[in-house]
């Protein structure tokens, strides 16, 4: 293939877009994990999660358009799996910044991204990945993706910002 | 397996046309003044930057070949993505979109497109055809554009094609155009006047030099370190100039202001299918450390450092 034949595959999925017959729509089924028997070792203070995602779907899978409607409630559940609520510190505000999939070929790569702004006015940010073959192509098997990666970005969020100081109730 | 064998059958019906693939429709004369693009339309499907997929070559041995080479590229694009993150997370205010669409207002002529053209952002196929919908019977210029680190983050590139097309059908609502079949799609797709496809390339080192490296860190880690120096600076000067690079050839060579081809230079090129290929093309232009290539179908602007000497 020449750069120019490149092009023009990158260009057909424009073309074939008469293609396109139904989007993916992962449900909360999909992408909700069961909440750990023993809480988590840090708590967390209370928080307010603002999606701020530029708009669009999360990505591609071959022609169909991949969407998660729930997915900021399914970030706020990979918070609180992750820790234990703090009720008494200063409330938290996370910005859920980007969320997308990306098409190999043989597998995906989902990213997930959380950022909170510190108190010098600068970001800090916090990224959780699952990337490998999909062999099944199921939308059980992408909300797998989205669930691990969401809870990878929150676990290191809660490790950062919360309070690991003393073990959380229950723990 | 399903999912694979379902990726080989569309990839390969994908690829099979373009073996016998027509000259890209060019424009030969200046373009009237009604049928100038009355609209502008930016299609950019990603959000952060992409990483070309890892090639790791044709596997062989039949399903547990294919299986090993699934493995070994599975491990590589967790590898890559695992290495794109500190340069991702430095790059999250980085506007793309927004960036590309000045550089067009700057750089688009009254003579391709109407001087109140509207310049319009679309993140999927369904928000185009929406546009379409708007605005049928139109002449759209539709740019679609990728940001993208080559596999071993080498090379950092800003690819754009762009295509002057006719929409004169009317698109029926989603619902109803959902319901058609695929053959009654494809009539009602606007008429493509002209297009063309605009790479503009960068390197923190020639890719012909081999560069020392910490010790444990592989290429790839060492590259994407490059990149992610100084609040990943390097990454967001490139990606700025290759906007500016590519919204000018989309305007140069619809309107016919390129120069005749010179001599011929060997290149490595970024190929997001088979990674960085060293071409040999002739060069068009060149001046203040950067090289203007001619591809068949492609105009490349590369660093000085990406060609041979």
């Amino acid at each position: 293939l020449t750069p120019g034949a490149r092009g023009l595959a990158l260009l057909a999925p424009v073309l074939l877009g008469a293609c396109v017959t139904q989007d993916v729509r992962l449900q909360p089924a999909h992408v909700e994990a069961e909440r750990p028997a023993t809480a988590a070792a840090c708590r967390l203070a209370p928080f307010r999660l603002v999606d701020a995602r530029p708009p669009g779907p999360l990505g591609r899978i071959g022609a169909h358009e991949v969407l998660c409607p729930d997915l900021p409630a399914s970030v706020e559940a990979a918070l609180q799996r992750a820790s234990a609520p703090d009720a008494a510190a200063a409330p938290l505000s996370i910005e859920l910044a980007r969320a997308h999939l990306e098409s190999h070929h043989s597998g995906h790569s989902f990213n997930l991204v959380l950022r909170v702004r510190g108190r010098d006015g600068a970001w800090q940010v916090f990224r959780g990945f699952e990337s490998g073959i999909t062999w099944w192509g199921s939308d059980a098997e992408f909300g797998q993706y989205v669930r691990n990666a969401a809870d990878r970005a929150a676990q290191k969020l809660v490790a950062a910002l919360g309070d690991c100081s003393a073990p959380a109730a229950g723990s | 397996m399903s999912f694979l064998l379902r990726r080989c059958v569309v990839l390969l019906l994908l690829l099979a046309p373009l073996a016998h693939a027509a000259p890209l429709p060019k424009l030969r004369a200046p373009l009237a003044q009604d049928a100038r693009a009355s609209t502008v339309v930016l299609y950019v499907q990603q959000t952060e930057v992409a990483v070309d997929d890892p090639y790791v070559g044709a596997p062989g041995g039949g399903l547990l070949g294919a299986l090993i080479g699934s493995a070994i590229e599975s491990k590589m694009a967790r590898n890559r993505q695992a290495a794109v993150g500190p340069v991702r997370d430095a790059m999250l205010d980085f506007r793309f979109e927004e960036q590309l669409q000045a550089a067009l207002k700057r750089r688009l002529s009254p003579a391709l497109v109407e001087d109140d053209a509207p310049f319009v952002v679309v993140r999927s196929e369904q928000e185009w055809r929406d546009h379409l919908r708007r605005v049928t019977p139109a002449t759209v210029l539709l740019v679609t554009a990728r940001y993208a680190f080559e596999q071993n983050f080498e090379m950092a590139y800003v690819h754009a094609i762009a295509s002057l097309q006719r929409a004169d059908k009317a698109l029926p609502d989603e619902a109803a155009f959902e319901a058609l079949p695929n053959r009654k799609k494809r009539k009602l797709a606007p008429t493509i006047v002209h297009t063309g496809s605009y790479y503009s390339a960068f390197v923190t080192h020639s890719p012909y030099r081999k560069q020392a490296r910490a010790e444990g860190d592989a290429g790839f880690e060492h590259n994407a370190k490059q990149w992610a120096k100084g609040g990943a600076e390097p990454l967001r000067a490139s990606f700025s100039a290759g906007i500016e690079e590519v919204a000018a050839l989309v305007e140069r060579e619809a309107t016919a202001a390129l120069p005749r081809a010179g001599g011929k230079v060997r290149a490595m090129l970024p190929h997001s299918i088979l990674a960085p290929v060293s071409r040999r093309l002739p060069r068009l232009e060149a001046g203040a450390g950067r090289s203007l290539l001619q591809d068949k179908y492609d105009l490349l602007w590369v660093d000085d450092r990406q060609i041979k000497s």
